[in-house]
C-alpha cells in the first residue's frame, strides 16, 4: 500500500511522467510529478498555458495513460486498471467537468443530467436528476437544450451531470475558461460547495486568482509540479475573488 | 493565396477522409461500372456475332424445299446458278433432314435431330464450323460415317469430345464438338411447341450418309449461296424467286436472305431485348449510387461548414471559399472514376463469362468499349460534382455566424426539437439515443432512408422480374406441356395421311394406351395493324390430351382460331372477334402463304403469345385433307416414357419423340443469362448497400465525435456506443428497407407493363414476387446497415479522448 493512502490520500501520484512521442519531435508535458490530495478538499491546478494541467487531469481520470510512474485514487491503482476497469473506474470514481461542457446536443438539460446518474448506475435517475439540477439552480430549465442555454447555464448543467453520478472525485479543466466573471463565480461557488459537502474537487486554471479559494494549490510550470501549499492568505470564499 | 496552398490543404483533408472518399468513390464506381459493363457485354455479343458470320463465311442466301422433298443434288445446284444469272459466285447444296437422335450412354438422351450432309468431297466454304472439341471431318470422310454434334447440344449433356449416337437408329461416331453459323439460335420450334438447346442435336455429316438415312440417294433439299461483292442479296433473291418457279415447276422452293431470316434476326434482336433490361436496372443502380454519393458528400460538405465560417469571417470571397470543399467532391469524382474503369472491366469480364457460357459462339470479340465507359466516367464525375455543388453555395451563403456555430450545438434546433422535447421515450437516455439522433435530423435521416431504398428497390425489382418470368414459364408449360402426367410428342419428317401404316404404326403401338394426332402449322393473326406470328396446332379441340383442360371443357365449335391471351391481348380481340390468319395453302406439290379472314373462338389462359390451337377439322383450309405431321400419346400402365419414346423414335417417318416435361426448361434456358446476371446484381447491390451504411456511419461517427468522447469519459462501454449505433443505423435500415420494397414493386410493375412487353414481346409475364425474394431484399438490406456501424468499433476504441474533448470550440 502506498504510503500516500496510508496518510488519508485520495490522490496520490507518484513519479509520473508523460511524453508525447510527434514525428515533430518528443514532448514531455508532465516530468516526474508525485502528489498527494486528501479527500473531501478542492485543489486549484494552477499553471500558464502549455504547463500540463490537462494532461495531469487526464491520468487521473484515466482518459490518458502516463509514460511512466503510478497514479492511486480512491483505493485505486489507476496505471494497473485495463480495458473494462478503466470504464468502470470513470464511471464510478471519477466524473469530468469540461472547458468545452460537452453537453449532449440532442438532450434537454434535464436528460444530460439523466445520463449522468445513469452511466454511474445509480437507482432512481430521475429524481437524481431533478435534484441536481436544482441543486444548480436550474429546475426552472428542466426541458432546455443546450443551445437555448447562457454558457454559464450550460456549465452548471454540465456539473450537475457529473455530480449527479454521484462518483467521490470531480475533475474540472477550465470549467470557467468560457465564461465571463460573474457567470464564472456562480460556477466556482457551486464547485467549493462539493467540496464542503465531502467529494475532492481538481479545478485546473491558468488564473491566479481562483487558486485562491482553493484548500490546496499545486503548481505547474513545464510540466513539473513547482509547490503544493495552501494559498497565502488563507482560503477565500469565491464571492472575494476578483479579476 | 495560390493554387498550392489549396491543393496542399486539400490533400490533408483527403488523407484524413480517404477511407470515406474511397467508399464514396466505390459506390460510384460501381454504379457506373454497372452500366458500362452491362453496356460492353452486350456490344461485346454483337460484334461477335458479326464476326461470325464474317469468319465463318455465313451465307448470304439459302434456298430451301420447305416439303423437305429432295432433288439430285448436282440439278437443284445448276438451277440455282442458271436462275440467279451469275449473281450468285459460290453455293453448295446440302440435304437436310430432321430424324430422333438419340446421345449419351446406353442412348439415355433423346433428342430431335437436324441432319445437315454437306458435300465434303467438295469441301465445305459457306457456313463452315468451328470445331470446340476433337476434331472436324473433311474429304477422307465423304464417304464414311463420321459426324459432327453441335456444341449446344453436347455442352448442356456434358458429353465427351467424341462418342457415339444413333441417328433414326443408326449408330454413329461424332468425333468432334462444332458451332456453325446456321444453328446459333439456343431456341427452335418443335410442331406447336418451343424447343431448347438440350432436346435438339443438330448433327453436320458427310451428304451421302444423310442421303442413305433418309432414303434419298444423290438428293440435295437446300442450297446456301453467296452472291457477287457488290451485290445485294435482297436483289438476287428477288431474281431467283421469280426465275425459280420457272426453272424447277416440279417442287416449291423458298429464297430466304439471312440478313432478313427471322432466326438470325432473332438473335440480335436477343441481345438488344437483354440489353434493354439491364440498362433498366444499370441505370437503376447508377441512379440510387448517385444519389447515395450525392447525400454523402453533402454531409461531408456540412462538417467543413465551421472552415468555410473562418473564412468568411476572415473576409475570403465565397468563389475561394468554395474551391476547397468542391475540390473534395472533384477528388471523390476522380476517384470513382478511376476505381470505375476497372470495376466496369471487372463486371464486363463477370458478364462476359457467364454469356460465354450460356451462349457459346465460334468466334469472340471483345474491344474495349470506350464510348461506354466514357459516358460512365462523364456520369461518375457530374454525379459527385453536382452533388456538392448545391450544399457548398450554401454553406457559403449562410451568414457567418451561423456557419461558426459549432456543430455540437446545432443539432436541436430544428422545428421538431420541440416535439422531441415532449417526446416521453422509454428507457434510459442512452437507449433512447437512436431514435432521439435520427428525429432530430430528419432531413438527414430521410435523406439515408431515401439512399437505402434506392440502392435495395432494383434488388426486389430483379428478384421479382426472376420470380415472374419462372413463375409465367410454369404456367406456359404447363399449357404446352399439361398439368397432368407427362405425354410423349412425336412429330414427322413429312406430311402423313391420318391412316396411313406410318402414323398408324405409332397411334397403334402396343406401347401407346391413348393417342391423339394433329397438324402443326405456323401462322400469323392480324388484326388491324398488328401482327402476331402464332404456331397453330390444329387438333381435336375437345380433347384434353392435346389441349389445356379449360379449352377442352368448352366445346369449341370449328371454324375459328383459339388464341393465348397474350396474342389476344396484343391484338386487341376477344372471342367472337374476327381476325385475318395467314396461313400456309397446299398449291401442287407445295405451300401458299394465303389470308382468311376467320373468327376467335376462345382465348387460352398461356402466356406464350405463339400458343394457338385450330380444328382438325379445319384443315380443309389448308387445302389439305387427313393430312396430319404430329401425334401425342400416353404410355400404357407400367410402360415408361423412356421405353415408349425409344420404341416411337425408331419407327419409319418420325422425326422427334420427345417427352413433354423435357421441353419444360426451354424457357428457363433463355432466361437463364438474365437470372445469372441478377446474381451479379445482388452482388453489386449488396455491396453498394453496405458501402452506403458503412459512410453513413463513418460521417455520424465523425459528427458524433465529441458526444462519443464525453460519454467514454463518463465510463459508457464502446460496445455500447456502437449498440446505439447499430440500433440507430437499423431502425433507418428497416425504413429504407420497408421503403425499398413498395418502390420495388412500383419499379417490377413498371418494367413488366414497359420494358418487358417491348423487350420480350413473345412473353406476358405474370407479376409474381416469392416471399424469399423480400426476405432476401430485406436480408442483404438489413446485413449492411447491421454490420456498417460496427466497422467504426476500432475508432471508437482508439479514438484519443484527451484530444477529441480538448477542443474549445
Ligand atoms: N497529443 C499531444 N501531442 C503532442 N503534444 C501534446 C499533446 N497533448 C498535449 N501536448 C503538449 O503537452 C504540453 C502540455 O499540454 P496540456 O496538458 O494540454 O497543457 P495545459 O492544459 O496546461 O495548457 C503542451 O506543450 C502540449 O503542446
Ligand atoms: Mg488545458
Amino acid at each position: 500500500m502506498p504510503p500516500e493512502e496510508a496518510s488519508g490520500a485520495i490522490i496520490a501520484l507518484s513519479n509520473v511522467t508523460k511524453r508525447f512521442v510527434t514525428p515533430a519531435g518528443t514532448v514531455v508535458a508532465l516530468d516526474s510529478a508525485t502528489l498527494s490530495v486528501p479527500a473531501a478538499c478542492l485543489v486549484v491546478v494552477l499553471g500558464p498555458s502549455g504547463s500540463g494541467k490537462t494532461t495531469l487531469l487526464n491520468m487521473i481520470g484515466a482518459l490518458d495513460t502516463p509514460s511512466d510512474g503510478v497514479i492511486d485514487v480512491a483505493g485505486k491503482r489507476v496505471t494497473d486498471l485495463r480495458g473494462a476497469q478503466r470504464f468502470a473506474y470513470r464511471r464510478n470514481t471519477v466524473t469530468f467537468v469540461f472547458q468545452a461542457f460537452n453537453l449532449f446536443p440532442e438532450l434537454t438539460a434535464l436528460e444530460n443530467v439523466h445520463f449522468g446518474a445513469e452511466a454511474a448506475g445509480r437507482s432512481s435517475p430521475a429524481e437524481v436528476a431533478r435534484a441536481m439540477l436544482e441543486a444548480v439552480e436550474l429546475g426552472h430549465r428542466l426541458h432546455h437544450f443546450p443551445h437555448e442555454l447562457s454558457g454559464g447555464e450550460q456549465q452548471r448543467v454540465a456539473i450537475a451531470r457529473s455530480l449527479a453520478t454521484g462518483n467521490p472525485v470531480l475533475l474540472a479543466d477550465e470549467p470557467t475558461g468560457e465564461l465571463d466573471y460573474r457567470t464564472g463565480i456562480q460556477i466556482l461557488r457551486l464547485l467549493r460547495q462539493r467540496a464542503g459537502g465531502g467529494k475532492t474537487v481538481l479545478v485546473v486554471t491558468h488564473n491566479r486568482e481562483i487558486a485562491r479559494m482553493a484548500d490546496l494549490v499545486v503548481e505547474l510550470r513545464g510540466g513539473r509540479i513547482v509547490g503544493v501549499a495552501p494559498p497565502a492568505g488563507g482560503t477565500l470564499d469565491p464571492a472575494e475573488l476578483r479579476w | 493565396m495560390g493554387t498550392g496552398f489549396w491543393l496542399r490543404w486539400s490533400w490533408r483533408g483527403l488523407r484524413r477522409r480517404l477511407t470515406q472518399v474511397a467508399a464514396i468513390a466505390a459506390i460510384i464506381a460501381l454504379g457506373s461500372g454497372v452500366y458500362a459493363g452491362l453496356g460492353s457485354t452486350s456490344a461485346w455479343r454483337s460484334l461477335s456475332l458479326d464476326a461470325t458470320f464474317a469468319q465463318l463465311r455465313a451465307h448470304d442466301l439459302e434456298v430451301a424445299s420447305p416439303s423437305g422433298l429432295a432433288l439430285p443434288a448436282g440439278r437443284l445446284l445448276q438451277s440455282v446458278q442458271a436462275a440467279a444469272g451469275g449473281a450468285v459466285t459460290a453455293a453448295e447444296a446440302r440435304l437436310i433432314v430432321d430424324l430422333p437422335v438419340r446421345a449419351g450412354r446406353g442412348g439415355s438422351i433423346p433428342a430431335a435431330g437436324v441432319i445437315v450432309g454437306v458435300d465434303l468431297a467438295k469441301g465445305v466454304a459457306i457456313d463452315r464450323w468451328k470445331v470446340m472439341a476433337g476434331h472436324s471431318i473433311g474429304a477422307a470422310d465423304a464417304h464414311g460415317t463420321d459426324v459432327l454434334l453441335d456444341e449446344h447440344f453436347a455442352a448442356q449433356h456434358h458429353l465427351p469430345a467424341t462418342g457415339r449416337i444413333t441417328i433414326a437408329g443408326r449408330t454413329v461416331t461424332y468425333v468432334g464438338t462444332v458451332l456453325e453459323p446456321e444453328y446459333l439460335n439456343q431456341i427452335a420450334t418443335l410442331g406447336a411447341t418451343i424447343q431448347g438447346a438440350a432436346t435438339r442435336a443438330v448433327v453436320f455429316a458427310p451428304i451421302t450418309l444423310v442421303q442413305r438415312l433418309a432414303g434419298a440417294p444423290g438428293g440435295a433439299n437446300d442450297v446456301v449461296a453467296m452472291v457477287r461483292p457488290g451485290d445485294r442479296a435482297g436483289r438476287v433473291a428477288q431474281l431467283l424467286r421469280r426465275a425459280l418457279p420457272r426453272v424447277e415447276p416440279a417442287i416449291a422452293l423458298t429464297v430466304t436472305v439471312r440478313r432478313d431470316d427471322p432466326l438470325v434476326r432473332a438473335l440480335y434482336g436477343e441481345i438488344s431485348s437483354e440489353q434493354r433490361i439491364f440498362d433498366v436496372f444499370a441505370l437503376l443502380i447508377l441512379a440510387g449510387a448517385g444519389f447515395a454519393a450525392f447525400n454523402l458528400t453533402r454531409r461531408v460538405v456540412e462538417s467543413e461548414r465551421r472552415d468555410i465560417g473562418v473564412a468568411m469571417a476572415l473576409g475570403v470571397p465565397r468563389r475561394q471559399i468554395a474551391i476547397r470543399p468542391m475540390l473534395l467532391a472533384a477528388e471523390i469524382a476522380v476517384a470513382g472514376v478511376v476505381l470505375g474503369l476497372p470495376a466496369g472491366w471487372g463486371i464486363g469480364s463477370w458478364v462476359l463469362t457467364i454469356i460465354k457460357a450460356r451462349i457459346p459462339l465460334p468466334v469472340w470479340v471483345t474491344p474495349w468499349q470506350g464510348g461506354l465507359f466514357l459516358v460512365g466516367a462523364v456520369l461518375g464525375l457530374v454525379v459527385p460534382l453536382a452533388g456538392s455543388a448545391y450544399p457548398v453555395w450554401r454553406a457559403v451563403r449562410v451568414e457567418p455566424t451561423d456557419a461558426l456555430l459549432p456543430p455540437h450545438l446545432r443539432g436541436g434546433r430544428h422545428r421538431l426539437s420541440s416535439l422531441v422535447r415532449r417526446l416521453r421515450l422509454p428507457g434510459s437516455t442512452t437507449a433512447q439515443a437512436p431514435l432521439r439522433r435520427i428525429v432530430i435530423a430528419p432531413a438527414r435521416s430521410l435523406m439515408t432512408v431515401l439512399a437505402i431504398a434506392l440502392i435495395l428497390a432494383p434488388l426486389l425489382t430483379a428478384l421479382g422480374a426472376t420470380d415472374s418470368t419462372s413463375a409465367t414459364i410454369a404456367v406456359g408449360n404447363d399449357v404446352l406441356a399439361g398439368a397432368r402426367g407427362d405425354r410423349l410428342l412425336v412429330t414427322l419428317t413429312g406430311y402423313e395421311p391420318d391412316r396411313s401404316a406410318a402414323v398408324r404404326a405409332i397411334t397403334g403401338s402396343r406401347l401407346v394406351r391413348q393417342a391423339a394426332v394433329g397438324l402443326d402449322t405456323g401462322g400469323s393473326v392480324t388484326r388491324g395493324s398488328t401482327t402476331v406470328d402464332v404456331s397453330i396446332s390444329m387438333v381435336d379441340l375437345s380433347n384434353p390430351l392435346v389441349v389445356p383442360a379449360a379449352l377442352a371443357r368448352q366445346h369449341v365449335e370449328p371454324g375459328g382460331i383459339v388464341l393465348s391471351a397474350k396474342a389476344a391481348a396484343d391484338l386487341g380481340v376477344r372471342p367472337g372477334s374476327l381476325v385475318q390468319l395467314r396461313h400456309p395453302r397446299r398449291e401442287g406439290t407445295g405451300f401458299r402463304f394465303v389470308r382468311t379472314v376467320v373468327p376467335v373462338r376462345a382465348v387460352v389462359a398461356s402466356p406464350y403469345r405463339f400458343v394457338a390451337y385450330m380444328d382438325l377439322q379445319d384443315e380443309a383450309m389448308m387445302g389439305v385433307q387427313h393430312l396430319v405431321n404430329s401425334a401425342v400419346l400416353v404410355p400404357r400402365p407400367g410402360v415408361s416414357m423412356g421405353a415408349l419414346q425409344r420404341a416411337i423414335s425408331s419407327l419409319p417417318g418420325v422425326a422427334s419423340a420427345l417427352p413433354a416435361r423435357s421441353l419444360s426448361n426451354t424457357m428457363q434456358d433463355i432466361l437463364s443469362v438474365v437470372s445469372n446476371l441478377f446474381v451479379l446484381l445482388q452482388a453489386v447491390i449488396g455491396a453498394l448497400a453496405f458501402l452506403v451504411a458503412y459512410n453513413s456511419a463513418k460521417i455520424g461517427g465523425d459528427e458524433r465525435a465529441r458526444e462519443h468522447a464525453t460519454m467514454l469519459a463518463f465510463g459508457l462501454r464502446v460496445r455500447r456506443l456502437v449498440g446505439i449505433g447499430v440500433v440507430e443505423s437499423v431502425i433507418l435500415g428497416v425504413l429504407g428497407i420497408g421503403l425499398s420494397l413498395g418502390l420495388g414493386l412500383l419499379v417490377l410493375r413498371w418494367v413488366l407493363d414497359s420494358v418487358f412487353p417491348a423487350a420480350v414481346p413473345e412473353l406476358a409475364v405474370i407479376e409474381s414476387v416469392r416471399a424469399v425474394s423480400y426476405v432476401l431484399t430485406a436480408v442483404v438490406g438489413l446485413a449492411a446497415v447491421t454490420l456498417a456501424p460496427l466497422l467504426i468499433t476500432r475508432r471508437l476504441r482508439t479514438m484519443s479522448l484527451p484530444s477529441t474533448l480538448r477542443y474549445v470550440e
